[in-house]
């Protein structure tokens, strides 16, 4: 740019810089005594040689040349109050924190150079102690502090949480992200319920981990009364300072990160036992349709939903083909909803299931299949349990449905009757996916 | 150091001067402080740059030192204090040992650079630095009880006897084809143990030391303390026993009377644990009644072992890596 061949723009540019962007008041101190007389001269020189430069190019209105003694502009009036500190005002800052760090840490170099020492000092230094003494007087032998404080000490080397005790973040302040939340103990009495226990967790634990450190620590103080030794029987609540525990709020999910939540206040709780559990023997119900059910046992709610398929299908074995078409798992209350086998018992939040085979449901779709259909191939798409027929077929097939759609059906079973290869489009309603079985039944038969 | 004081330290992270310290460190740039009776740390703090070849707790329990690539850092016992308060550098290589003067006069290192040194802690105007070269790599530095001797060991398997007044040294190799791990003397200056890589383990007994006469070693016995590398040997303060660390997962503790095995400190796979790491065993420290070794190993764990019982008391778990040296003392000044 020209202008900077200009020195009165460059001065006034710099002064302008200065000030807008000084925050501390120091352009004030520096520039209030400036001699305006020397801005003057600068700016008669510059409007002395008009040939050397075309004056169109510079409109005359040019604010540069003017020098005001006022220094309204604030930063605040450009920025609006927030000024972005500058990388190299972060990087000093860290410098400076740094040198102060060095100097409370005292350096000590090697000094290459040997100081010659007198005969006396070296003798003062490296004087051999006369240890024959020592030998004669043999100390009598005390137990020392650790075996003292090891017997004052229970025995915690059966803790059944410490695995959770690599998430204690008592030995990491100030070198490590940690949390301190105080936890109240819903289960102890007393003195000790009033009382929080303060924890320190890692910053990366999970809510489960932070409920596992809490009981590690609980049982490493040697509180009673003693614990369940599964972390997944307990829940943690948000609770007011006084140790009440609020309840209007569901407990924290155990898979989050602690992180995420701001509590310092909560309270550790028992979860609340279902019947089933309560009889310390969970049991889950596998209805098979038009076959009865199955008791099943399960000893947590941690199993998978595949493991209790396997469990419902070799306890029906023989009633139920294990090598016929796969079957699957839908709960009890929601028909048509296949539940995702990789999930736990304790997501499903219900002990009821039933046993289906994987192309049908055991709701509607089982009714369906009462129709006598001739078409080969037919088409059904269902949106939340609301059936849309496409063809002709279906449209049949719902009328013949809203008629069975009484009580009734159930009554009635289906048999396979003759072989013949047919493909069937289903729509799974729920999940909006079509699927293609290849099945062998065409005619379906209905028996009472 | 009073009970009450002991008593504020755990929950606001706060570290005071509890009567037991133990502290580990090794390859993952952190030195913890454990509460020896619960296993609990109480303090973590970071030696950056660099993995933590030795440990030491300076004799007035204040500071402790950790010997790492070219500098040794004293880190405040006292205090909550995160960073080093001294650092002293000025050493190429590896800093593999350091240990103190019993008055805390002067510090003496070890390293890979060929040199022991002896640093003045006293003041910084009246410097007493002293050093002493070898041919190879020192792996380990003791002093003798008479605090006028420091025995190295080096790479070619030569322990030399350096006299510190008189500069005068003597050289003796039990093996020359074997490094010398470590070295250690009884508290009474009876004997002198010497392991190498090799497994075997080597003793003197000790005469002279005293004023201007050197001290004398006579050989008194050979022993293969272990198949593989021997890491660390170890007298009790008592000077009863005698503790071997080493590559083959396992402690060996041998009586001093007649050097016969004691006992063999290893896990047992039958433990609780399903896998139980076993890994190479580094350093170990006694407790001053003799009756407990903490013991520093690969699998990023320390361990208390009852002696007389051989079984593990307690563990300390929270290291990330290796873990490679301790420094312990239950012996609150009176």
């Amino acid at each position: 740019m020209a202008f900077i061949e200009d020195p009165a723009f460059v001065l006034s540019y710099l002064r302008q810089a200065f000030i807008t962007s000084d925050d501390t008041g120091m352009s004030e101190m520096v520039l209030v005594d400036e001699d305006i007389e020397h801005w003057d001269s600068i700016k008669q020189e510059r409007e002395g040689t008009p040939k050397t430069r075309s004056t169109s190019e510079k409109p005359q209105n040019l604010e540069y040349g003017d020098i005001s003694q006022s220094f309204d502009i604030t930063a605040s009036s450009l920025d609006w109050g927030i000024r972005r500190r500058t990388n190299t005002a972060q990087r000093l800052e860290k410098l400076k924190k740094e040198r102060q760090n060095q100097v409370r840490c005292r350096n000590v170099q090697w000094k290459e150079k040997p100081v010659d020492m007198s005969a006396e000092e070296m003798a003062g230094m490296f004087e051999k102690k006369d240890l024959s003494e020592k030998k004669s007087a043999a100390v009598p032998q005390r137990t020392s502090v650790l075996a003292e404080q090891l017997e004052q000490s229970p025995v915690l080397t059966n803790n059944p949480f410490i695995e959770f005790s690599k998430f204690d973040g008592k030995g990491h302040v100030g070198s490590t992200a940690t949390k301190r939340v105080d936890i109240f103990l819903t289960m102890t009495t007393g003195k000790e319920r009033n009382f929080p226990l303060t924890v320190v967790v890692l910053a990366t634990a999970r809510v489960q981990d932070l409920i596992g450190l809490i009981c590690w620590q609980y049982t490493n103080e040697a509180k009673e009364p003693k614990l369940l030794e599964n972390v997944e029987a307990y829940c943690l609540h948000i609770a007011e300072d006084d140790g009440e525990v609020d309840t209007d709020f569901p407990a924290l999910d155990a898979k989050e990160p602690f992180a995420k939540f701001g509590f310092t206040t909560l309270a550790l709780v028992e979860k609340p036992k279902d019947k089933e559990q309560q009889s310390e023997i969970m049991l889950v119900t596998v209805n098979v349709p038009h076959s009865g059910f199955s008791r099943i046992q399960v000893e947590s709610l941690g199993l998978t939903m595949k493991e209790i398929l396997h469990r419902a299908l070799k306890r029906r074995k023989g009633r139920v083909d294990p090598s016929g078409p796969d079957y699957v798992l839908e709960k009890q209350s929601q028909p048509g909803v296949c539940v995702d086998l990789d999930s736990t018992l304790e997501s499903m939040n219900t002990m009821e299931f039933c046993l289906v085979r994987q192309h049908r449901s055991h709701g509607r779709a089982k009714r369906k299949a009462h129709v006598p259909c001739d078409a080969h191939c037919f088409q059904c798409s269902c949106t939340r349990g609301e059936v849309e027929e496409e063809t002709e077929v279906n449209r049949n097939m719902s009328e013949m449905e809203a008629s069975l759609s009484s009580l009734q059906y159930k009554s009635y079973r289906v048999n396979m009757f003759t072989k013949l290869r047919t493909s069937t489009i289903i729509q799974l309603g729920r999940f909006y996916s079509q699927c293609v079985h290849q099945t062998q039944n065409k005619y379906y038969h209905t028996t009472g | 150091m009073s009970k009450d004081k002991r008593s504020t330290m755990g929950s606001n992270g706060v570290t005071n001067t509890d009567p037991v310290i133990l502290a580990t460190a090794g390859y993952d740039h952190t030195i913890r402080f454990w509460q020896a009776h619960s296993g609990i740390c109480h303090r973590t703090v970071q030696h950056p740059d660099s993995q933590v070849n030795s440990l030491e707790i300076t004799p007035d329990r204040q500071m402790i030192a950790a010997a790492g690539y070219q500098h040794i850092r004293m880190y405040d016992l006292n205090s909550n204090n995160p960073n080093p308060v001294v650092n002293y550098d000025g050493i190429s290589k590896n800093v593999t040992s350091v240990g103190f003067h019993e008055d805390g006069k002067w510090m003496y290192t070890g390293g890979e650079d060929s040199c022991a040194r002896i640093w003045d802690l006293r003041s910084r105007n009246l410097q007493c630095q002293r050093i002493f070269q070898v041919n190879a790599p020192i792996n380990c530095v003791t002093l003798h009880p008479n605090q006028g001797e420091l025995i190295v060991g080096d790479q070619t398997g030569a322990i030399h006897v350096w006299d510190l007044k008189t500069d005068h040294n003597e050289q003796l190799i039990p093996d020359p084809d074997a490094s010398i791990q470590s070295v250690s003397i009884d508290a009474d200056a009876s004997y002198m143990a010497a392991v190498n890589n090799k497994g075997m383990c080597y003793v003197w007994t000790l005469s002279g030391g005293t004023g201007e006469e050197h001290t004398q070693l006579l050989p008194k016995t050979k022993i293969q303390a272990h198949k593989r590398y021997a890491l660390k040997c170890k007298f009790s303060p008592d000077s009863t026993l005698l503790a071997t660390t080493s590559a083959d997962q396992s402690v060996n503790i041998w009586r001093t009377t007649d050097f016969s095995l004691k006992c063999n400190l290893a896990l047992k796979n039958s433990t609780l644990t399903e896998q139980v790491q076993k890994r190479w065993v580094w350093d170990c420290a006694w407790s001053s009644d003799s009756q407990y070794l903490v013991t520093a190993s690969s699998d990023n764990m320390a361990r208390l072992w009852a002696v007389e019982q051989g079984e593990v008391k307690r563990e300390y778990s929270g290291h990330q890596k290796a873990v490679i040296c301790l420094a312990f003392n239950d012996c609150p000044p009176t």
